[in-house]
């Protein structure tokens, strides 16, 4: 074959930038290894790599709905704890008074603290969390409890999801917690504090029962956030582990480590020099043919 | 005397022979860079007869009619592959988009607040974030479909400048096949004319796809798929644009252009071109509609869906019964343009329905369903989810990016191989030609000694005779 002045320009010139290409692409690379991105030629990679982009994402809005959940239920746990720690008082007065021999003076200062643990039980009851009553149903920004005991809420429960194919009911209703076996929590306090009024040792031992079994119903229902705030960390546990593997799937998608792209980009530059020499030397060639 | 003054006679026949070579040679140095310029090489005759030493035959300009063919088929794919990279790479930015402002990432975005919506429902920070994520999912839509037409409208702009540079290349051919016949038909050789004719025969391979076939009488003939003529020896036939009848309605006023070859009846040539008008049509009439389907049905599915939910649902202010997005008409056609935020909901984030009941403004069950929208199969005829139509759409851009650089590197590297196969053949080699110089210089040299000779020959026989 013969080799023209043409052949041999185009071949250096195409040798050049071919060498030039490859930097560019081994620093295309790095980048993409760097920030963990996929090769925008290959849809495979991509589709594979934008799964798990959208995985992820689904799993951090799930974390903060989890967190939401988790904050919103021990708010909730809080208030019950302080109803458990109520009626244990309200026990143990009703416990006192029911005894025959307790002095009238006695019976009238149980008598305030009753009231008094009532209109502690109201406020719990009422507990807010970030401007939202807890304990209103989904009308959140309803009082649940009147002056009364009425309730006000509704009785639906917000389901939320908080990892892949797992939801937890994200809140307890207020109609629910005051209502057990032994009736309405408030009219049991009213039915004791009259009887405390009236000075009347054997209804206040009538109510007890009812009491044991309302208090019985709380610890119940703590029980039940329990359970759904050991769910929510349980949740949590789970979408950290599909976390470190879709971070672990992501990198094996990329394909090439950072120490790779940086090797290949060494090894890129080191082409380009030699390519640059060889038009050096060709030219040098040349031009001595001529002389 | 009368042989030697012959003999003179043939040295002067060599010595123009020779002439015309070193002349044909230092032109042939001058144009070693000249882009289409084919070597030349002086042909020269041994006399007989009485007369002896050589004569010049003709300067025969290399060339190799398979392979420029062969080169010419492989330009016009070259140049249908370049148009059609460039317009893909002109939609790339907004469709090839992997970051945060992508339509992935946006519709990622738009489930994951309706997820923690429904957690919090009376939150209007994240109401307001959801409005952002809705406006960033609208946006990335409507820009891919304005991008997706606009590109489609400069390849048919592109078109204009493309066909008058292609007639205007078919003219010059057509005149330099006439100047041909004409050169040599004076027993000049047209070398030069045909180099320039070859190398505008490259460029329309390149913008239309021609092929060329030579004529004994030294023009080529240019024909398109099909054996279409477009020049043949000094006629050529031009090619025109005519607006499409779109609606089939006989009246031809399509924003969109067919390419027609002139003719009593104008007979379109759209599917028989290649070359850039091929790829700028091909581009326009299937990439660009391809892609711009699937935009168009992924944003009439998501605005169907997410309208059908939400307006079931009740916002903080208790409104129900709104469609969450506005602009989509029965059909997908022309979705991704048209899809905007409901301006109700955008200016007033309270009426975001996201509660399943009127009042309960704590109740979030509306937004939670419109967030299991992102794993239910309501896309592409229930068959897929929206980010799975969204992967595809995407991985279709790819796919479709990737075939294209890959044809395009796989025809270049055909052409290139092809063109430096030309390039041996009809290419010059300084080398070469300095030592064709060198022969020419040392023959002349040698012929004027002959010359030298005879004359001091001849002087002695006058010297005799005085």
């Amino acid at each position: 074959m013969r080799i023209t002045d043409g052949m041999i320009f185009k071949e250096i010139k195409q040798n050049v930038m071919t060498a030039r290409l490859r930097v560019s692409e081994a620093q295309a690379d790095s980048e993409r290894a760097m920030v963990g991105a996929p090769n925008d030629l290959d849809p495979v990679m991509i589709s594979r790599h934008e799964v798990l982009k959208t995985t992820g994402a689904r799993l951090r809005s799930m974390e903060k709905v989890g967190l939401e959940a988790e904050q919103f239920l021990s708010t909730s746990e809080s208030a019950l704890h302080n109803v458990n720690e109520i009626l244990t008082r309200v026990r143990e007065i009703a416990v006192a008074g029911s005894n025959d021999t307790l002095v009238s003076e006695n019976r009238t200062g149980m008598t305030m603290e009753l009231q008094e643990l009532r209109q502690q039980l109201l406020s719990v009851l009422n507990t807010e969390h970030d401007g939202r009553y807890v304990f209103s149903g989904t009308l959140t920004n309803t009082e649940p409890f009147l002056e009364d005991g009425t309730y006000q809420g509704n009785t639906t429960v917000r389901e939320v999801r908080i990892a892949p194919s797992t939801s937890v009911d994200a809140n307890l209703v207020g109609s629910s917690i005051s209502t057990s076996g032994a009736g309405n929590l408030f009219k049991i306090l009213e039915t004791l504090q009259d009887a405390f009024n009236t000075d009347d040792p054997l209804a206040v031992r009538g109510q007890l029962t009812k009491l044991e079994v309302s208090h019985e119903h709380i610890i119940n229902q703590r029980s039940i956030v329990g359970a759904r705030l050991k769910g929510i960390g349980s949740a949590s546990n789970y979408r950290e582990e599909l976390h470190l593997a879709i971070e672990e799937r992501k990198a094996d998608n990329i394909g090439i480590t950072p120490e790779e792209a940086f090797t290949n980009f060494t090894h890129s530059q080191y082409a380009l020099q030699a390519a640059m020499a060889q038009v050096q030397k060709v030219m040098q060639s040349l031009m001595s043919g001529l002389v | 005397m009368a042989g030697m003054i012959s003999n003179l006679g043939s040295a002067k026949n060599t010595l123009l022979a020779q002439q015309t070579g070193l002349m044909v040679t230092g032109h042939n140095i001058a144009n070693a860079t000249t882009e289409g310029f084919h070597r030349q090489e002086v042909l020269t005759e041994s006399l007989s007869g009485n007369a002896h030493g050589i004569s010049l035959d003709r300067v025969r300009r290399h060339t190799d009619f398979f392979l420029n063919r062969q080169m010419m088929v492989q330009g016009g794919e070259v140049g249908y592959a370049n148009a059609r990279q460039e317009y893909i790479a002109q939609i790339d930015p907004v469709l090839g988009d992997l970051g945060e402002g992508g339509l992935n990432a946006s519709l990622d975005r738009f489930f994951s607040n309706w997820n923690e919506l429904s957690a919090n429902p009376e939150n209007l920070d994240l109401r307001t974030e959801l409005l952002y994520a809705s406006d960033s999912i609208v946006t990335v839509l409507n820009r891919q479909a304005y991008e997706i037409t606009k590109a489609r409208d400069d390849a048919n702009d592109d078109l204009e400048f493309l066909v008058a540079e292609v007639n205007s290349k078919l003219g010059s051919v057509a005149d330099l096949n006439k100047a041909i016949i004409e050169h040599e038909a004076h027993g000049e050789d047209a070398n030069e004319l045909k180099d320039h004719r070859d190398k505008l025969a490259d460029e329309l391979a390149s913008l239309i796809g021609v092929k060329v076939f030579q004529q004994d009488d030294g023009t080529v003939r240019l024909l398109i798929a099909n054996g279409m003529a477009m020049v043949d020896r000094d006629v050529h036939f031009a090619i025109a644009l005519q607006p499409q009848d779109t609606d089939d309605d006989g009246v031809l006023d399509g924003k969109y252009f067919d390419v027609v070859l002139e003719n009593s009846i104008p007979i379109i040539i759209n599917s028989r071109v290649k070359g850039e008008i091929g790829g700028a049509l091909h581009f326009r009439d299937t990439d660009a509609v391809g892609l711009m389907t699937l935009v168009d049905e992924l944003a009439y599915d998501l605005g169907t869906e997410v309208n059908a939910i939400h307006e079931t649902g009740f916002g903080l202010d208790d409104s129900t019964g709104l469609a969450f997005f506005t602009g989509l008409g029965t059909t997908a056609s022309g979705a991704a343009k048209g899809l905007a935020l409901n301006t109700d909901i955008a200016s007033d984030g309270q009426k975001i329905a996201a509660s399943g009941e009127s009042g309960a403004v704590g109740d979030g069950a509306n937004a939670l369903r419109l967030a299991q929208l992102d794993i239910s199969d309501v896309a592409h005829n229930n068959s897929r989810t929206l980010a799975e139509s969204s992967n595809f759409l995407l991985a279709n851009f790819t796919a479709l990016k990737r075939t294209t650089t890959s044809t395009q590197e796989g025809f270049q590297q055909r052409y290139d191989l092809l063109s430096n196969l030309q390039m041996s053949n009809v290419g010059v080699s300084v080398e070469e030609e300095m030592v064709v110089l060198n022969r020419y210089q040392r023959a002349f040299h040698s012929t004027t000694k002959v010359i030298k000779t005879l004359d001091e020959m001849i002087q002695v026989v006058l010297g005799m005779k005085g």
